[in-house]
């Protein structure tokens, strides 16, 4: 199912969207989630059930926008200072072709590297992401909507500490 | 690290200031309570080595050889069900050489096998027999002395199973006290009265800080309207969530004594948790399942309670009750501990109706749980911020108390010996820290 050549629009999509995330432009980062859109950090490995099963992030767009709010409000205490990311993203693929509707599953492996203020230790986050994407007709990248950002830590059975800028 | 002789050189009666014991002094507790390694080791032999400590719910091992693998204090230990189908404890320390027999976290297995020598244990903690056993000829070295070793006691209330590292003391019924009712509310809730803990996993998260600052957080009323503000702020269109934590609050905090402790949030939330259940088919079906359950009256307490949601419940030393889950605090260093938050779940009764109700309850209980609760929710990282900047400040050796006086002259006694504050007051600390100068000096 894999393919080495991946639509360009795809591959810029998600590296715009780590950009935005990096940059902390979140507000244009919702903007390229669909209306139905949802952001998923599975509680364990090879999660398929989250209504059974606790996440560590598991926001429909109206909970994903209270996030980015409350991020954004200058009043959270967790991201005070707030934190510094950069992602570095590769082995991206496609694992399926599209749909009738056009959508497609792409995965990529993304390092999440994040640290704050002066001095703090650097977290490394290895992650496997999973993103839907949706043919979109308008938008600020009007080429794929975010059905869902699935996103698969590495090291999801440890012990966190404060994740507050995980998105 | 550890041990009774440097126990022995904790003065604790200097470092707990309370005008019970000395009518001339504040309330006030020394810093080298979360950063004197003498005093976490004494802590793990007067606290964790003797009082009642939570191994885990009987939903996590439904079968025998269903296990779950926790600690006592530094104890590792299992929480097993034996091929009888009772609930065992089980010192996770092989007889033989010392290695843990069990390193996973949940499972199920007909055998707790040593990895290095291959010794298989029951789940009642029986040695099967010696691998390579014409090694052992010695007549008087028999596998019968080889069984895993147990915790003196162990006891359940309401599914919930405790277990104490000494033979004596206090029952687990006298222990948990006033602390009781509210398990029993909480309990309640469930439509089918069964929960669900472990299958549905758990929050984790750490923190470079002493597990005590943990235990006080978890029942600090005067801390949410700061650190959560932002998330509260956005929580509620009418500010009920701040309100319920401001200067002018009509909720409490209860010392509800033995260490235990209660905020209260019922005051502002009962009636709109009431309300919310005749607002929607699902929750007047559960409504419905609990007036059948437990009759009217009971059920409409329940419901007005909502289990952790109508409190915040701190069971001494390292349990709490709150929200959707139940939290086990674990002390790793003096500046170092673990934090489980298990989300608690409804199981339905077998019937159609009983599970889905179940399953949709489930689901707003997860959602709600990491909204707020996970290490990325909207409320827990601000405390880890808080906990990591308590610790780093007890690094200033010139300032040497922390205060605990919040509210001290206007609170009230009960009949039944509990003490009622403000939401805000600091009497669920004061509570934490009497039982604990009265463990720590013996």
């Amino acid at each position: 199912m894999s393919r080495s050549l991946l639509d360009p629009t795809v591959v810029d999509l998600v590296q715009h969207e780590a950009a935005l995330l990096d940059e902390r432009r979140l507000e244009d980062w919702l903007a390229l989630f669909a209306s139905d859109g949802l952001l998923w950090v599975p509680g364990r490995a090879g999660e398929v059930d989250p209504g059974c099963h606790v996440s560590i992030i598991y926001d429909h767009l109206p909970q994903l926008r209270a996030r980015v709010t409350r991020l954004l409000s200058g009043k959270e205490t967790a991201q005070d200072p707030p934190s510094r990311t950069m992602r570095a993203i590769t082995n991206l693929r496609l694992v399926s072709e599209p749909d009738p509707g056009g959508e497609v599953t792409v995965e990529s492996v993304q390092v999440l590297y994040e640290t704050r203020g002066v001095g703090a230790p650097l977290l490394v986050l290895p992650a496997r992401v999973t993103h839907r994407l949706r043919p979109a007709a308008d938008g600020p990248r009007p080429e794929w909507a975010i059905v869902s950002k699935r996103i698969d830590l590495l090291e999801v059975e440890r012990h966190f500490d404060n994740l507050a800028f995980l998105l | 690290m550890h041990g009774s002789t440097e126990a022995a050189a904790v003065d604790v009666g200097s470092l707990v200031l309370c005008p019970e014991v000395d009518p001339a002094t504040p309330h006030r507790v020394h810093r080298r309570l979360y950063t004197d390694p003498a005093v976490f080791a004494a802590e793990m032999d007067a606290i964790f080595g003797r009082t009642w400590v939570y191994v885990g719910h009987e939903s996590e091992i439904p079968e025998p050889g269903a296990f779950t693998s926790t600690l006592i204090g530094r104890t590792p230990v299992i929480l097993t069900r034996t091929d009888a189908g009772e609930i065992a404890v089980l010192l996770n320390r092989c007889t033989h050489r010392a290695a843990t027999v069990c390193q996973e976290r949940r499972g199920q297995n007909r055998f707790f096998r040593c990895p290095y020598h291959g010794w298989s244990f029951r789940p009642d903690g029986t040695l099967v027999g010696f691998t390579y056993a014409d090694g052992y000829d010695d007549p008087d070295v028999s596998a019968d002395d080889f069984t895993l070793g147990r915790p003196p006691r162990v006891a359940s209330y309401r599914g919930f199973v405790f277990a104490s590292l000494a033979a004596d003391g206090p029952s687990l019924t006298e222990h948990l006290g006033n602390a009781a009712a509210y398990i029993d509310l909480l309990v309640d809730l469930s439509p089918s009265g069964r929960l669900v803990v472990g299958a549905p996993g758990e929050s984790r998260y750490s923190y470079p800080g002493n597990w005590k600052i943990q235990s006080e957080n978890g029942v600090d009323g005067y801390h949410a309207n700061f650190v959560h503000l932002a998330f509260l702020e956005g929580a509620a269109p009418d500010n009920k969530a701040l309100r319920m934590f401001a200067g002018t609050s009509p909720c409490r905090s209860v010392d509800l004594g033995h260490g235990h402790a209660l905020l209260d949030q019922r005051p502002v939330m009962a009636d709109p948790f009431e309300r919310r259940a005749a607002a929607t088919p699902q929750g007047r079906a559960h409504r419905a399942a609990l007036e059948e359950r437990l009759g009217a009256e009971r059920a409409r307490e329940v419901i007005r309670t909502s289990g952790g949601l109508g409190f915040n419940l701190l069971v001494y030393p390292n349990l709490l009750f709150i929200q959707y889950h139940v939290r086990v605090v674990q002390p790793v260093a003096v500046d170092r501990t673990e934090v489980v938050l298990f989300p608690i779940l409804f199981e339905g009764d077998g019937t159609l109706e009983s599970d889905e109700l179940a399953l949709g309850l489930n689901a707003e209980r997860l959602r709600g749980h990491e909204g707020f609760y996970g290490p990325a929710g909207g409320g827990v990282p601000g405390d880890l911020e808080m906990f990591r900047r308590v610790q780093e400040g007890l690094a200033v050796e010139q300032v040497e108390w922390l205060s605990f006086e919040r509210g001290r002259t206007r609170e009230s006694r009960e009949p039944d010996g509990s003490r009622v504050g403000h939401m805000t007051d600091e009497g669920p600390q004061r509570s934490f820290y009497r039982r604990w100068l009265a463990e720590m000096a013996g």
